[in-house]
């Protein structure tokens, strides 16, 4: 230190000292300072910025979000009513179209025979119809045949029956015998007494009587057959001239004289056809099927599960809508259901509900397949709301409520679906699965829901209550 | 070695020079070919596998695929972690492999183990193209509009021609490795069948699916001769033939025309599915149409609505863009409010171009730019009127930077050359040093080129032209200051220069050897900062040997033709004026050492009380010029939901004017390279350039860019609640997220088994996170919370029926997801024919349980009655029926004559609700439980074990702290088996922290052996250190003051000019030694010593601190990764400079201790 003076030397050592001692003293504490004021800026503008947030948590209320109406407006947030209970979907059955049993006749031949003749049908609209329709022209006739309508008693086809011509020449001989035999007995009664053995005259009497009881099974026989009473006249006075030989016979009679007539029961429309001139027919053919097409029979398979619900509705409203599902466009027809089949289709395990549908229009065919759609009872106990109101969080459903006193605020409440529709899901009125959970406060009818924007509250509500609850701890 | 160079060099000059042109042409060509890259790769080969399994949730994706995948790909070599996410219908492994490890050859273990993983059949692992900085390009496809503003083209349409021709077009060019494809839709042609007419027909839906395979093909028959020809056979059986209806339409001259033939060809093709026959009963032909929905329709319908439809797959992502309308001029449309016109788009096509890893981004670029160009303007490549609209182009971020990056450089050698000539007064001398700087420049470049390496702005920013001609300088000074010293002057110039040179040869030679030692660590640098520094040290070593070798070659030949007519001359009035004060102070400082030597130590004590507190962060942010904004709403959000919130929030941010678009992307590409769900919304956001921000209102300047996020974050998260709003940079963003494995900056990764209480700690964490200054938008990446509609099957039921799970199951892949089953050639496109149930048979829970299941293995039979054959001891026999009769049962109509068919009655049916029950909270049977579960959205897993991630990011307080707070205040948390691991920018920042300790001492040893070497003296290389801890006082205190971290950058500026600094001391204790060797006594030794070497030190000081100086205040883009580094160099040398005194003084303290002889060699 030969460069330096004493007393200089001794300055500097002290400025040294007080440099090496103070410095750190003084320096080190105010970085700290600056550093520590540093971060208070950061905690004062994240404290700033938690302040002016737009959402909180209610203080007076559990679960509850204080939502500014900034972020309604920004968020697009949509809220909707709360309904009462709607029906379930309605079941649906599928199932096809039947002819009603009661309307429908199997026309057979009473006789079998030559078929002869097959009755006439008068075509309503003229041949050539639309604009090339000419009015007057008479309407043609041509045979029956499939699909045609006819009234009852119409000619359906006639017969020619070689046993119900035996039949009436019996009857015309039997005539013949008893006119005979009446008269000889009557000749045998005016003749002097003794002049005709007795045995003889009760030979007489019984050939007689033998006589009437031959016309009277002919007849009977005839009428049985449905031969009518003037035709049975016509058979007796072509017996009569017969026997007197009077006069040419009844050519008309002649002719339809193994004639048998086979005629429409019902009105109603030819289903089936199955004869032709020229056929040989026997009894038990069935000519003709012909059926009322003006109502059919709904023949719908319900599974056994849906049985319960179905019998649950009452007899009054057992109504069902009928879909034709060649033509799904079209309007459903409208119908009730009055039986539900007692026999379980042990393949299937479905039973069959059966029912009519009006077909006045007569739109529908036999055998056409159809959904029945049965619409059952609004429950009771529950509410409805919009499906987008629903949070599925967690395994748990909930839905937020707009306050009724403050539209700003939204309470996230427990929901019980029951059933959840493409748009609608039903809530119970309690939870019916856990019984733990029955002190939920039930959502009411006219209530307020969030409808959109309820799963970001969801989790923004999350995301507050569980900051608050660490922020309770920590203190 | 070296004085022989010298002396061929100065006998040489004119190869010399000739060798130096050709450098100049050489470095010339490569400095305009050499690619630059925006920002080095820091990612070591990373292999993603990708396994799209459609319809399956986490938990089996999680169970069948990634687990399989995870146990074939374990054990690779080099394989260091592996990271997968297993969600819904999606399985996604990042393999990540050691830094060293080829990527290529990476690639292909990975490809080969995937041979040997255990799949479900339909699932086919791929390997994705991403990578982490690979993301170079991203456009839209502009569909043009009709008269009502309705675009002409149809999603499909879009989406088919992005996947089918863009994506192809892209692919060819070289280094392309893929095309990511997001939005849209893409086309299926669906079937709906209608259960009750397959029914009614009795068609099953196999029946329905190989009759419609079976009607789609042609055959080849070989060929037959016509006379001298031959015609080929064909049987031409594709639906539709198998053409491409784009190529014609894309000849159309209109697209509207264009458009209509599409929809026409569509319709041709759903004709035809309609009319396949399915089967025929009495020549009645049953078709498709006859048992789909709706049934047949008349041909003039052309009903594409029901039954046969041309639909899309399910839709994995939306993409939606909001972007100002550009006049004529690029200028922003306003309107009278002066407010921007905007056009917002909510459903768009857009696709991303990937670089394969590797690759040069620019030529590329180019390419992609001139096919661009060629599709948009030449006729008929693109469907008319459609056109590309680019929006992302990492061009743009390269000219910036590289903008900057040359700003900066020319600046520096401006100023280098400046203070050349204030020191030396001299421009031939100036001219010579300066010569140096683009040629030094010039071979870093012809080096790189050769070696096919990459330049980027770190690599070529951050080098400091002023250390790198110190060589030169000290050189030419030397030679400058022997010749105008007067001595000598009887001699040729060229034997003087060579002399004056020779002088510096030892010292040039160790300064060398230790500058190559600082920079030691740069080159031994692992990890990421090795792939972001590595090349700054190649760039760096090649400049600082090409200017060596210049200051040996080229500079003496300069000197000997330049200094020929030099005349003595003493020092100019700078030098004089710095001398006179140096000196003066000098003499102050020595007459009060101990004073000095106080002060030093009482900063010294200061700084190390402060360091502890210094801010630290990995790496510092670069400026990208743009924002990702992503959103994490709850799991289970729908997409229409998110996409709803999306137009909000891209409106909201294009209110902001420093906002140039906004492109959100909702969900996960098509390939599924991005594993995310609808839950998150990703926002792109190119900024405008800084210069064009506007000053907001209220205000007296612009926002900052972190005000900006900070202003963007409080909007969002005030206005669309429930939503995790995080905010990133689009390579940063990737480069996190490839090497934390979790998107955002930093997380904590949460390691257990059970997924509930992982879910438990991730929120506990979250909580005690959100409650820590410094961090923002902490966030969890949920593993539950996705809502399952689950349908347990109840085995009791499907018992009673013989009905399978599978055929459950099969039911519900088909009726509720939709089965492919066969392909629709287009051309060259297939797009998918699958069958799936008309949407209202669906679309809810109850109508999901009205879907019939059909029963085919149930048999009945008339009962027990069983007739047993005749034995040899007795008769034939028959059972009793249990019905008590064996007649057959009434007719179920109540009629036999009106008996109709019951149309189950061929397979009988039941519906899904009748053979599945919903489970209780215990998890048994209970009808009156709900089918809606909760369940896993994303399954995350590292190293084979489960993992919940909880992210956030540091936002005005260093990585470092809050960190370290964080992991105090959630230390209890946790306890065995779970355990935690920090991620991301923090676990990178340990890491280089514990690497680079061991490197930079390693280098600091290897230092002192140096100068022991030099000095053969230990204390003398002590005293040379003590320069580095005035260097480090200097570099700290600017870094602090500057309000900037200690990060990985600054750590690479304080290597740079540990060297110098090191040379700088060495400079001074060497001229010491020198005198101190001839017997001067030790003041005098120290007062000419440094009188001498004032001027080479403070010259040498000063050019490293102009060198970086511009860069060290420059804020443009480009400039963040540089600015620590810099700023660091620039306090460093400020240090060095005022704490100049420290060395004369502690050598003040040797007293009469007498330097090895060897040790005054080094002076010159």
């Amino acid at each position: 230190m030969r460069f330096v003076k004493p007393v200089f030397k001794s300055i500097m050592t002290i400025v040294i000292f007080a440099l090496v001692v103070l410095v750190p003293i003084k320096i080190v504490p105010m970085v700290h300072q600056w550093l520590e004021e540093r971060e208070a800026g950061h905690k004062k503008h994240a404290a700033e910025v938690h302040d002016e947030k737009m959402h909180e948590l209610a203080s007076d209320q559990p679960n509850t979000l204080v939502v500014a109406p900034d972020v309604f407006k920004s968020m697009r947030m949509t809220v909707a009513e709360v309904q009462p209970p709607v029906s379930p979907e309605p079941l649906k059955l599928d199932g096809s179209l039947f002819l009603l049993s009661n309307s429908m006749v199997h026309q057979h031949s009473r006789f079998a025979g030559d078929v002869v003749e097959i009755g006439e049908f008068e075509d309503p609209v003229a041949v050539g119809s639309g604009s090339d329709s000419v009015p007057d022209k008479p309407r043609e006739k041509r045979p029956l045949q499939f699909g045609d309508f006819v009234h009852k008693g119409q000619l359906l086809a006639v017969i020619w029956s070689k046993e119900i011509g035996e039949k009436k020449s019996e009857l015309v001989d039997a005539v013949s015998k008893y006119e005979f035999d009446r008269k000889a007995l009557k000749a045998m009664e005016s003749a002097r007494e003794g002049t005709v053995a007795g045995m003889k005259l009760i030979e007489a009497n019984r050939n007689v009587e033998a006589d009437l009881v031959a016309i009277d099974k002919a007849e009977r026989t005839l009428k049985s057959w449905q031969v009518s009473i003037p035709e049975l006249e016509a058979i007796r006075n072509e017996a009569q001239k017969i026997r007197e030989r009077a006069g040419r016979p009844d050519d008309s009679l002649t002719r339809n004289w193994a004639r048998v007539e086979v005629r429409s029961f019902v009105e109603g429309t030819i289903v089936e056809k199955n004869v032709n001139v020229g056929d040989y027919v026997n009894t038990d053919l069935v000519l003709f099927k012909i059926a009322d097409l003006s109502r059919m029979n709904v023949l719908a398979h319900a599974y056994e599960e849906d049985l319960s619900v179905l019998e649950g509705i009452p007899q009054g409203a057992r109504d069902w809508k009928i879909f034709v599902k060649a033509d799904p466009r079209e309007e459903p027809l409208r119908g009730s259901f009055d039986r539900i089949g007692d026999i379980i289709d042990p393949t299937q395990h479905t039973a069959l509900v059966m029912g009519w549908v009006d077909n006045s229009r007569g739109r529908l065919r036999v055998g056409q397949f159809i959904t029945a759609r049965v619409e059952l009872p609004v429950p009771a106990d529950e509410v409805t709301i919009p499906v987008s109101a629903l949070v599925d969080q967690d395994g748990n459903s909930f839905v937020f409520v707009r306050s009724p006193a403050n539209p700003q605020r939204f309470t996230r409440r427990q929901v019980f679906p029951v059933r959840r529709r493409d748009d609608l899901v039903s809530l119970a009125r309690r939870p019916r699965w856990r019984s733990s959970d029955a002190a939920v406060e039930p959502l009411a009818v006219g209530d307020w829901v969030v409808t959109t924007g309820g799963l970001q509250l969801a989790a923004e509500l999350t995301y507050l209550e569980s900051q608050a609850k660490t922020e309770l701890t920590s203190k | 070695m070296v004085g022989r160079l010298l002396e061929w060099a100065m006998n040489s000059r004119a190869v010399v020079i000739l060798l130096t042109l050709s450098l100049a042409y050489v470095g010339g060509y490569a400095f305009l070919h050499v690619n630059v890259e925006a920002y080095p790769d820091p990612a070591p080969a990373i292999v993603e596998v990708v396994a799209q399994y459609p319809g399956a949730s986490a938990e089996e994706v999680e169970r069948l695929v990634t687990i399989p995948l995870e146990v074939a790909l374990a054990g690779m070599p080099g394989l260091k972690y592996t990271r997968t996410k297993s969600m819904f219908g999606l399985s996604h492994l990042r393999n990540q492999f050691e830094y060293g490890i080829d990527f290529v050859a990476a690639r292909q273990e990975v490809l080969n183990r995937l041979a040997m993983a255990d799949m479900p059949k339909t699932v086919k692992p791929q390997l994705s193209p991403a990578s982490p900085i690979g993301e170079i390009f991203r456009y839209t496809l502009n569909s043009p509009k009709d008269a009502v503003g309705k675009e002409i083209y149809s999603l499909n349409d879009l989406k088919s021609l992005q996947d089918w021709t863009l994506e192809r077009q892209f692919l060819r060019i070289p280094g392309i490795a893929g095309v990511v494809s997001c939005g849209g839709t893409v086309k299926r042609y669906e079937i709906q069948p209608d259960p009750q007419r397959l029914k009614e027909y009795g068609i099953t839906l196999q029946q329905l699916e190989k009759a419609i395979s079976d009607s789609n093909a042609n055959a080849g028959g070989n060929f037959i001769v016509q006379g001298g020809s031959v015609q080929v056979v064909r049987g031409i059986g594709l639906i539709g033939g198998g053409e491409d209806p784009l190529v014609k339409a894309m000849d159309l001259p209109t697209p509207t025309e264009a458009a209509a033939y599409i929809r026409s060809e569509e319709r041709r093709r759903v004709r035809q599915i309609r009319q396949i026959v399915v089967t025929a009963t009495n020549n009645v032909p049953i078709r498709v149409e006859h048992v789909v929905k709706g049934g047949p329709v008349r041909p003039e319908e052309d009903d594409l609505t029901a039954g046969v439809i041309v639909g899309y797959q399910t839709r994995q992502g939306q993409i939606g863009i909001n972007r100002p309308l550009i006049d004529k001029d690029g200028e922003e449309l306003v309107d009278q409010n002066g407010q921007r016109i905007m056009l917002d788009e909510d459903d768009k096509v857009q696709g991303i171009i990937l670089l394969r890893k590797g690759e040069k981004s620019i030529p590329i670029l180019q390419a992609v730019h001139e096919k661009i160009n060629e599709l948009n303007h030449d006729p008929g490549r693109l469907l008319p009127g459609v056109f590309l609209e680019p929006y992302y182009n990492r061009s743009t971020l390269i000219d910036v930077t590289t903008e900057t990056v040359r700003e900066n450089l020319l600046v520096g050698v401006v100023l280098v050359t400046l203070i050349l000539l204030m020191f030396l007064s001299n421009v031939r001398t100036a001219l010579i040093v300066a010569i140096n700087i683009p040629l030094a420049l010039l071979f870093a470049f012809a080096m790189l080129f050769l070696r096919n390496k990459s330049a980027n702005l770190l690599s070529i920013g951050a080098v400091d032209f002023g250390i790198i001609v110190d060589s030169s300088v000290i050189m030419v000074e030397n030679i400058f200051r022997r010749l105008t010293s007067g001595e000598a002057v009887e001699l040729h110039v060229k034997d003087r220069v060579l002399r004056a040179a020779k002088e510096v040869e030892r010292s040039l030679f160790y300064s060398t050897l230790i500058m190559v030692c600082a920079l030691l660590p740069l080159f031994t640098m692992q990890g990421p900062e090795g792939q972001i520094f590595g090349p700054m040290a190649d760039t760096y070593a090649f400049a600082l040997g090409g200017a060596l070798l210049l200051s040996f070659t080229i500079s003496p030949v300069l000197c000997g033709l330049l200094f020929g007519n030099l005349k003595p001359m003493g020092d100019n009035f700078i030098v004089r004026t710095i001398k006179s004060v140096y000196m003066t102070q000098l003499k102050f400082f020595l007459n009060n050492r101990w004073a000095t030597v106080g002060v030093f130590a009482v900063l010294v004590v200061s700084t190390c009380l402060i360091v502890p507190h210094m801010g630290r962060e990995f790496m510092p942010e670069l400026e990208e010029g743009n924002l990702i904004v992503r959103g994490t709403f709850p799991v289970n959000v729908s997409l229409e939901e998110v996409a709803r919130n999306a137009r909000f929030v891209r409106q909201k941010l294009a209110d902001y004017p420093e906002v140039k678009l906004a492109a959100s992307q909702i969900g996960r590409p098509d390939d599924g390279t991005d594993p995310t769900g609808f839950y998150e919304l990703q926002v792109f956001v190119p900024l405008k350039p800084r210069d064009k921000w506007p000053v907001p209102p209220g205000r007296t300047r612009q926002r900052e860019k972190h005000e900006l996020i900070e202003e963007l974050d409080d909007d969002l998260s005030r206005h669309v609640p429930g939503v995790n709003w995080d905010f990133s940079q689009i390579i940063r963003d990737n480069v996190m997220e490839s090497l934390s494995g979790v998107k955002g900056e930093n997380s904590v990764k949460i390691i257990g088994p059970d997924l509930d209480r992982l879910e438990d700690l991730a929120v506990s964490f979250r909580n005690t996170l959100s409650t820590i200054p410094g961090v923002s938008d902490p966030g969890i990446f949920r593993i539950k919370g996705q809502t399952n509609l689950s349908f347990p099957i109840d085995r009791g039921k499907c018992a009673l029926w013989g009905v399978n799970v599978a055929d459950v199951e099969d039911v519900i892949e088909t009726a509720v997801g939709g089965m492919s089953f066969s392909e629709m050639l287009e051309g060259e496109r297939r797009f998918d024919i699958a069958l799936r149930w008309p949407e209202e048979l669906r679309k809810s829970t109850d109508d999901i349980l009205d879907i019939p299941v059909d029963v085919v293995k149930n048999t009945v039979t008339e009962g027990t009655v069983s007739s047993r054959a005749a034995t040899p001891f007795t008769g034939a026999s028959s059972g009793l029926s249990p019905l008590g009769t064996s007649l057959a049962m009434p007719a179920l109509s109540g009629s036999a004559f009106n008996g109709a068919s019951n149309a189950l009655s061929r397979v009988p049916r039941r519906r899904m609700g009748d053979l599945v029950t919903p489970v209780n909270d215990l998890g048994e049977p209970d009808p009156l439980a709900q089918f809606v579960k909760p369940g896993a959205a994303t399954i995350s897993r590292e190293q084979g074990n489960r993992l919940i991630a909880v992210k956030f990011g540091v936002r005005g307080r260093d990585l470092a702290s809050t960190v370290a707070e964080a992991q105090e205040k959630t230390n209890h948390l946790l306890k065995p088996p779970y355990r935690m691991a920090w991620s991301g920018e923090f676990q990178q920042m340990q890491e280089a922290e514990r690497r680079m300790l061991i490197v930079v001492s390693l280098a600091l040893v290897l230092i002192m052996v140096m100068l022991y070497l030099a000095f053969y003296s230990l204390l003398d290389a002590f005293l040379v250190l003590a320069n580095v801890i005035a260097m480090s006082l200097g570099g700290l205190w600017t870094l602090l003051l500057a309000g900037l971290h200690f990060n990985v950058s600054a750590a690479v500026g304080f290597i740079s000019i540990l060297g110098v600094a090191v040379m700088e001391g060495m400079i001074l204790v060497s001229s010491f030694n020198s005198l101190r060797a001839v017997r001067v006594p030790v003041f005098d030794a120290i007062i000419k010593g440094t009188e001498r070497r004032i001027r080479p030190v403070t010259m040498t000081a000063l050019t490293a601190i102009l060198g970086l100086l511009p860069a060290a205040f420059s804020t443009k883009i480009g400039s963040e990764s540089q600015r620590p580094l810099a700023i660091v160099v620039v306090g460093g040398m400020f240090g060095t400079l005022l704490f100049f005194n420290l060395v004369p003084v502690l050598y003040s303290f040797y007293g009469h201790r007498e330097p090895h002889h060897e040790a005054g060699h080094l002076a010159h």
